[in-house]
């Protein structure tokens, strides 16, 4: 199967990955779901995953951090998933080497166009 | 006594004998005109006195006025009564002469009083009283906006009013603008009502008194010196408005006055009499036809249409709902906003009405959650998931608010913004939009108390809890009333303007904070809100540290300039900000960078030791970008801390600070001896303290200043960290770091040998400074002051070369 077509999804939302899952199969992606950074590294050795969606604020963790260790031990560039609301988050995590930031909840077409970008750069 | 010298003297007298005027003029303040013209005079006969009695010790032959046996006199003389036996004994056989003439004691006394020189005219001494206080009543102020609508405390608030008292007092003193329009402006910021109406009331009104005097400030540079130029243009903007202020303060008050009524009506369980709300309708519609506030005008009128077309036929007999009259209270509240905003010379308040708008359509959210609820039941995975998700926060929210947490809850913690980040993100992704929106106006507040560390008020942390608790409620299908809903959120809607209000006062009155203590000349200055963006954009080296870096001294070299800029921009920072772990981890690492330029080249370099602290500054960055609390890396702190205590103990005694020298010193042989002491001094005191140095590298002492110039510096230091400056509280509320920063300068002029020290707090010791100046001048040293307000202290040490080698 096409690694490339994989996606992790680090969140530890029900709800948020519910919605986000049905979004990225829509879009002809396979899900691939974590709530915890130890849970998303034997799923990406297993998978061979090379797409990430990583929430900015787990319920116990933090998002950079965990983007950190995503990017060291798994050279894993992840997406970040931000809210509007959150505007310095964009700028910390391109510092940080993460490949792009995602105002979530948005449409359809803005996820779409963020992976084709995340893609193209692999 | 040489020419000089009685130059020297006569000076000083001068400067005293003004110094002796400004003393006497905040006595002749409070009395009437001519009582006042009566203690001038008296305060210049003192002046005249004083010059013939210098006169006449130079014109006797005999040694001229000993100023500094004067001033020892003056000490003895005004603790006379108190000394023993044996010390009135000493001080008759000493100064005999001076103790049987009265007036020589009073005399002595006076000048005991006198501290401080100032070498300006009485004018400029003015304007410096009155740029004391307006700083100092700034700085109380400050506190009291941050207690704003949380009971202030009654002592607070009458010290707020009599500093601006003393400063209505100066003003007929003040030369120049001060006059024309500073008296006018007090008197309205005075005309607040008295002690019969509630702190929170007053509490406004003189914050906003600070802001007006804040404002002045910007204007005209006598007031706060060295601040951007006086501009008649905006001068004359800001007279009309404090004309225009008199009309809108009693605008505001009724307008008050109208919301505490509507409130009250609202408590009453049955619905209203029309004809009463009718009546304070009209009285809203009058208050509003004095202003131009179009938004409010279209909220009222839209209610009358509302009421008169139901009700006008009964004569206003019939009943009215509790939601016309809470849209009453909503217009009411906005046209206060508006008005209350437009007056203070506060930013553009769009952003705050809209909030508010936006908040007065949010009545209808619970209808829309329970039709979303209703067509959940086809998606039976997602209501599920739903479901869980809302009980989890619901129980996580009451466990965070409970009653008996809440009490001890003195601030918004990370689990409240945390909670409110996950509601608005379940609200927004549910496509509620009404509901999304409501609780993101509350997730702004939570943030922006958390961002400014405000204190929570037991009643904002309720409305949260009823609040959060009810919306979690009916995310799980429970039913709730509609009253209680309205309730909470009306109360939640005063917050939210009175924090939004407040936030951007704060964001106002700190803009000024950081411009030297982010040490970048080319940024603007910042306020507290736009300091995370500043750090997001400016922090790069220390975001991602390098093992590569430590490898060696030199390995170190090439980026050590810019991680130590990044940790003097993030120590200023994390002060303002109030992350005080992420400061302490910032300073030491700046005085570890300090001391590892000063290693032998054989010392043993700590390069897992740095590592491991930029590790954790690192954590502790994301920590902070994410709005999450800080964690404490206290071991690494230790270590560093550590490791810098051995380094000192071993160079004390490698390079002891060299008292005795029979050949020329380098001036940066003097350095690590000097940094050593400071760090001693500051961790016995409790009071840390930076030295940085700015010297030409070849500057050399004579070897007869090197014990002087070694001891008056040692004695200076310990005298600014110890004895001279602001408390760490004073600090804190000026939004400085912890560790007070102290630059030494060294220049070698013609005639004598110039040692700066520049502190950044702003001393006003003055009676410490005199006692110093004659300390160093038995060293042979000559010390003088130069203070900026606002800004810092500058310490001048000279020593003459005639003397040396």
């Amino acid at each position: 199967m096409n690694s490339q077509k994989k996606i992790l999804l680090l969140h530890d939302s029900p709800v948020q990955a519910c919605l986000l899952e049905r979004q990225l199969q829509a879009l002809g992606f396979i899900c691939l779901r974590a709530e915890t950074v130890a849970q998303a590294e034997s799923l990406v050795i297993a998978h061979d995953i090379r797409l990430a969606l990583l929430d900015v604020l787990p319920a116990r963790g933090n998002g950079f951090q965990w983007g950190r260790q995503l990017l060291e031990k798994l050279r894993l560039r992840p997406i970040l998933l931000t809210t509007a609301d959150r505007h310095t988050d964009a700028a910390w995590a391109a510092k940080l080497g993460f490949a792009q930031t995602l105002v979530w909840p948005g449409t359809k077409e803005q996820l779409q166009a963020v992976l084709a970008e995340v893609l193209a750069q692999l | 006594m040489d020419r000089t010298a009685a130059q020297r003297g006569f000076e000083r007298y001068k400067a005293e004998a003004f110094r002796l005027i400004q003393l006497g003029l905040p006595a002749c303040l409070h009395g009437d005109a001519h009582g006042r013209r009566q203690q001038l005079a008296t305060a210049i006969l003192k002046l005249v006195h004083l010059a013939r009695f210098f006169d006449q010790g130079r014109n006797s032959g005999a040694q001229g006025p000993d100023i500094e046996r004067l001033l020892v006199l003056a000490k003895m003389l005004a603790t006379y009564n108190k000394s023993t036996k044996s010390q009135k004994n000493g001080i008759s056989e000493n100064f005999g002469d001076f103790r049987s003439d009265g007036k020589h004691v009073a005399m002595a006394r006076n000048l005991y009083a006198c501290s401080e020189f100032f070498e300006s005219p009485p004018e400029s001494i003015i304007a410096a009283l009155l740029a004391e206080d307006i700083v100092r009543a700034g700085t109380e102020l400050r506190v009291l906006a941050s207690t704003e609508g949380r009971n202030p405390e009654q002592p607070v608030l009458q010290m707020a009013q009599v500093r601006l008292l003393r400063l209505r007092a100066l003003c007929p003193f003040a030369a120049g603008r001060q006059s024309v329009f500073l008296p006018a402006l007090l008197d309205n910021i005075l005309a607040v009502p008295g002690s019969d109406s509630v702190p929170r009331e007053r509490a406004g009104l003189l914050v906003r008194g600070w802001f007006c005097l804040e404002g002045l400030s910007d204007q005209d540079d006598t007031i706060l010196p060295g601040q951007v130029p006086f501009d008649a243009g905006s001068l004359d903007g800001c007279c009309r408005q404090q004309q225009l202020w008199q009309a809108r303060q009693i605008l505001l008050q009724e307008v008050h006055r109208l919301i505490c009524k509507l409130v009250s009506l609202l408590s009453v369980k049955d619905e209203q009499e029309a004809a009463t709300v009718f009546a304070l309708m009209a009285r809203l519609r009058a208050l509003l036809a004095q202003t131009e506030q179009t938004q409010a005008l279209i909220g009222v009128a839209s209610c009358e249409c509302a009421l008169h077309e139901r009700f006008l036929p009964d004569g206003g007999h019939r009943r009215v709902s509790r939601q016309v009259v809470l849209q009453l209270v909503r217009v009411a509240l906005l046209l206060e906003l508006e008005e209350g905003a437009r007056w203070s010379t506060l930013a553009d308040p769009a952003p705050c009405r809209d909030r508010l708008l936006a908040a007065l359509q949010c009545r209808d959210w619970e209808s829309e959650l329970a039709h979303w609820w209703a067509s959940a039941r086809q998606d039976r995975t997602l209501a599920r998931l739903v479901h869980q998700e809302a009980a989890r926060y619901q129980r996580r929210m009451r466990r965070v608010l409970r009653p008996g947490r809440r009490q001890a809850l003195s601030c918004i913690n990370h689990d409240l913004v945390w909670l409110f980040y996950r509601l608005t993100l379940l609200c927004t992704s549910l496509d509620l939009a009404i509901s999304a929106r409501t609780v993101r106006i509350v997730y702004q507040v939570v943030v922006q108390h958390w961002v400014w560390q405000a204190p929570l008020s037991a009643g904002f942390a309720g409305n949260l809890e009823t609040f959060s608790c009810m919306l979690a409620d009916i995310l799980v299908g429970r039913k709730h009333s509609a009253a209680a809903a309205s309730a909470a959120l009306l109360g939640l809607e005063i917050d939210v303007f009175a924090v939004f209000l407040d936030g951007m006062a704060a964001a106002g009155r700190r803009q000024k904070h950081l411009v030297s203590g982010l040490d970048s000349g080319a940024e603007p200055p910042l306020s507290i809100g736009e300091l995370p963006s500043f750090l997001a954009r400016h922090i790069n080296v220390l975001a991602q540290p390098e093992p590569a870096w430590f490898l060696s001294r030199a390995a170190l070299q090439m980026p050590m300039p810019g991680i130590c800029r990044e940790l003097r921009i993030l120590e200023a920072s994390a002060a303002a900000l109030k992350v005080y772990r992420l400061e302490a981890l910032s300073s030491a690492l700046l005085e570890i960078y300090s001391e590892i330029q000063l290693l032998p080249q054989q010392a043993h370099f700590p390069a897992a030791l740095l590592m491991e602290a930029h590790r954790a500054i690192a954590a502790m960055l994301d920590q902070a970008a994410a709005w999450q609390d800080v964690a404490a890396h206290q071991r690494t702190l230790n270590a560093l801390q550590l490791w810098l205590q051995d380094r000192l103990t071993e160079r004390s005694r490698r390079e002891p600070l060299p008292m005795e020298h029979s050949q020329p010193l380098a001036f940066a042989r003097l350095l690590p001896a000097l940094r050593a002491y400071l760090r001693q001094l500051g961790t016995a005191m409790g009071r840390p303290g930076h030295l940085d140095f700015r010297y030409q590298p070849e500057a050399v002492l004579p070897s007869a200043l090197v014990e002087p110039l070694t001891r008056a510096t040692r004695e200076l230091l310990r005298y600014v960290l110890v004895e001279s400056g602001e408390s760490l509280h004073a600090r804190r509320v000026a939004g400085k770091t912890a560790a007070l920063h102290l630059l030494l300068e060294f220049e070698d002029r013609d005639d004598e040998m110039v040692l700066s020290l520049v502190s950044d707090e702003w001393s006003t010791a003055p009676d410490e400074h005199r006692m110093q100046q004659g300390l160093m001048k038995r060293m042979g040293a000559r010390l003088s002051f130069a203070i900026a307000p606002g800004q810092g202290t500058r310490y001048e040490l000279s020593f003459r070369k005639v003397s040396a080698d």
